[in-house]
Order: C-alpha cells, then structure tokens, then sequence
C-alpha cells in the first residue's frame, strides 16, 4: 500500500448521491409528461398508476435525505463538499414536490367527467414541455456544477410565466361562454398551475446549483403579478 | 470607536538555516477572538505561533525579518523585553508540561518567580487561576497533590491555569487537544470559549473540526505562506482561495 489514496469514501458517496438524483429527476420527468397524456387522453388507468407512483417518489426521496444525513455523520464534510450536499437534500425536496404537482395533474384526470378525449388547449402541452425541459436541465447544471445554465433555467421560468398568464387569461374568458363546461376549463386552469409550479420549483433547483457553486443564496424566482 | 489588533503582524519572514520557513506573513490578531491557524505538518504555523512570544530566539540559525507589533509595540525592537513578553503572551504545548511539583505550586509557580504577590494574595490567585481554567471544582480539596497525579485533561488545563496566574493578555496554544480524548477535548474547547472574553487566542491545530468549532477566523497555512485568513465561517463554507478548499475537504496534505 505505497499509494494511498485520500477522499475515496466521501467521492464514492457523493457520486452516488448524483446518481440517485438523476434517477429520481428522470422519474419525475415521466410523471410530468405521463399525467399530461394521462389528462388529455381521459387514461384513468395510466392517471392511477402515476399516483400510486407518487408513493415510490415520496419513499424514494427519505432515501436520498438518509444518505445526506449518513454521508453527513461519517464524513463531516465542509466547503463544497457540505454545499453539495446541503443542495442535494435541498433539490430532492423540490424533485418530491414536482411528483406532488404530477400527482395532483393524474387526480384531475381521474376525477372531472369521463369523456373519450379532453379538449385541451396547445398552451398546456407548450407549458408541460417547456417546464421539463427547465427540470431536465436545472439537474444538468447540478450534475456539471454550471452555474451559467442555472442562470439559465431562472431566464426560461419567466417565459414559462408568461405563457402561463396568457392560458390563464384565455381560460378565464372562456368561463363566459355557456357552451363550454366550467368543470372542464377549471381543470384546465389547476393542470396549468401544477405545470407552472413545476416550472417555479425547477428555479429553486438552479437557485441552490448557484449556492453549490458559489456559495451564495440567490433569489431569481421573484414573483410578479403582472 | 475602532478596535485596535492585540498583534499586527508585517512581511513576516523566518528561516532555520537555509531553508525559509515563512513567508512574507501580514496579519492582524484581534483583540477577544480567536484564531486558528491550519495547514499540513510543516507548512510553518507553528513556527509562526512560536515568533509570536519569540520562544524560535532559543533555536540557533534561525533569521527573522518583518515586524511584529503587539499593541502597538515591536516585541523584537532591541530594548523589548522577552521575560515581560512571554509572561503577556503564553503558551500551551501540545502536551501538558506540570512541573513534578503539587498542583498548588504548580499555579503559584509564576508569580513567585515575578514575586508579584505571596500569602493570602497567593492562595487568592490559584484559587481563582484554577477557576478560570474550570479546573477548581476538581482539585480545591487535593491542591497539595502532585500535579502529575491528575488525568491528562486535567494537566492541561493545569497548564492553563499555571499560564492565567501571571495574567497574560494572550494565550497562545500549539495543538492543546491532540494528547486528549474527546471529552477533555470538548472541556477544554469549552474554556477556551470562556477564555475569550478576557484573553487573545491563538492556536494551531489539525483538527479541522477543532477550528471550525471554537475559532472565530481561521488561518489556512501552506508551504510558510498564508494562504487565506477569514472569518472561520467563510473559511469552511466557502473558502475563496482553490487551494484552501483542497486542503479542507481532504484533497490534499
């Protein structure tokens, strides 16, 4: 043993802990994009199955918080060490509250009125694809410690808002048209909000990629009415 | 009003012989804080500790440049007074030094020698030396026992106590804990807190954790240079030089 290296545990620790988030992250990934089809295509089975999931994510999520604490105990981490994984235990909590917001799309298509296929406007996938892509990309910047892409996610959220604000204000209007089922719009209005809520937690991410990395706490999801 | 350093320390250089053991250090000690000082074995923070009660003056081919000040006063200007120096600033050793004397004569040691106070005065001044070294309540019924007689933990803060009965302004400590188990660790982390309300500390040590946990700025130390010196807040959360960061999280040294 002339060569002993130093670090081995706490990087095999800290690489494990990546890859159980980038697990987790593509899992929610196809919750997301599953409750959209699932609300679209009225597919109560596939509805069921992403909240039955939900529970495998919840689980999955205590996982990942017992390994920070673990990895915490045993290897007293300090510097960016202790910021990673401060930021992991941060980015599962949000990760577990995207599954929530997936879960809450699936429970609406279970329980508005059974009709073969919704009329949903284009706005909702345009916003379910753009707040994944915003998600996919937060764990991007985690994985590569890029704070520029975090930066990045943070910009794509005021458009995602933007778009979301217009689907609102649509919506709304349609509520004065007695031909159309308020039932229906107001789902439309709760899977819009879950979406965007996904977007806002997907900002959260890149705002603790940018503390990862800095060690600054920012705040780039300032909310604005208008 | 704006507080003045306990030392200011200027271009700090020291060498044994031909090798130079420190580098251009500047740094200014504040008053009631304490500073730790790290860095791998050899990187000069002891040496650096030593220079602030001139104990390297013993060591022959030793050369030092630079100024340092303690209150204002350069402690290596020709008229300084090195037994008034070493009696303001103390040190702790590594591992505890009692003489083979009783704990009482221990404490007493001092001011006998500067002959500042004897009697009453004398048993005064032990009793509430021994205090603040948070070591009366153990020894007030056995003070005649040898001082070699007590736990390891208790030697050190014996030492403690034997450096407050000269009233000192700064302590100074060279890995105080690393003899210890982790309970005499923790007491004496504990006094050193309590230390701080009256007294400049500074002590070198390798426990990350220790510095972490008692030191209100932190030293980083490599290869006889300073590294970075910041509050010990930022130093472990998050260091500005690449090179602290390595060493911290165990990439090196």
């Amino acid at each position: 043993m002339d060569n002993i290296q130093t670090r081995v545990t706490l990087d095999d620790s800290l690489n494990a802990l990546t890859d159980d988030l980038v697990r987790l992250s593509s899992k929610i990934d196809t919750a997301i994009e599953q409750s959209v089809q699932a609300y679209s295509n009225c597919d109560i089975e596939l509805a069921q199955q992403i909240i039955s999931e939900d529970t495998i994510i919840n689980e999955k999520r205590f996982e990942i918080e017992e390994r920070c604490l673990q990895i915490m105990v045993t290897q007293q981490p300090v510097a960016g060490d202790m910021r990673m994984i401060v930021t992991g235990m941060n980015i599962v909590t949000e990760l577990e509250r995207m599954g929530d917001h997936a879960a809450g799309i699936a429970r609406l298509a279970v329980r508005v009125e059974e009709v073969p296929k919704r009329d949903v406007p284009g706005g909702i996938f345009q916003i379910s694809t753009q707040c994944r892509d915003m998600l996919r990309r937060s764990v991007e910047a985690f994985i590569q410690r890029d704070a520029s892409k975090a930066y990045a996610v943070a910009a794509n959220d005021d458009n995602l808002d933007t778009q979301y604000r217009l689907l609102f204000h649509k919506t709304v209007a349609e509520t004065r048209d007695a031909s159309k089922s308020t039932d229906h719009l107001l789902s439309v209005l709760f899977v819009a909000h879950n979406l965007e809520r996904i977007g806002d937690r997907a900002t959260n991410i890149a705002e603790r990629v940018i503390f990862m990395t800095s060690g600054k706490l920012t705040e780039l999801n300032v909310y604005d009415p208008e | 009003m704006t507080l003045q350093p306990t030392f200011q320390i200027e271009m700090l250089n020291f060498h044994y012989g031909a090798t130079q053991a420190l580098h251009n250090v500047s740094i200014d000690i504040m008053p009631r804080e304490i500073t730790a000082l790290i860095g791998p074995s050899g990187c000069g923070k002891s040496t650096f500790l030593r220079c602030l009660n001139r104990m390297n003056d013993t060591i022959p081919d030793t050369e030092i440049s630079g100024r340092i000040r303690l209150e204002g006063r350069d402690i290596y200007a020709p008229d300084a007074d090195t037994t008034e120096l070493r009696q303001r600033v103390g040190l702790v050793f590594q591992r505890p030094n009692p003489f083979p004397q009783s704990i009482f004569d221990n404490v007493a040691f001092g001011p006998r020698v500067l002959g500042t106070v004897s009697g009453r005065n004398l048993q005064e001044l032990v009793e509430d030396s021994l205090r603040g070294a948070a070591l009366w309540d153990e020894v007030a019924t056995t003070l005649t026992s040898p001082a070699l007689s007590l736990s390891l933990g208790q030697q050190q803060r014996l030492c403690i106590a034997r450096l407050l009965a000269v009233k000192p302004d700064v302590i100074l400590m060279d890995e105080p804990c690393s003899a210890l188990d982790p309970i005499a660790t923790t007491k004496v982390e504990e006094l050193m807190r309590q230390l701080k309300e009256q007294y400049t500390i500074v002590v070198v040590t390798h426990s990350m954790q220790q510095a972490a946990r008692v030191s209100d700025k932190t030293g980083f130390f490599w290869l006889g240079e300073l590294v970075e010196f910041d509050e010990t807040n930022t130093i472990f959360t998050r260091p500005t030089v690449q090179r602290t960061e390595e060493y911290i999280t165990g990439r090196f040294g």
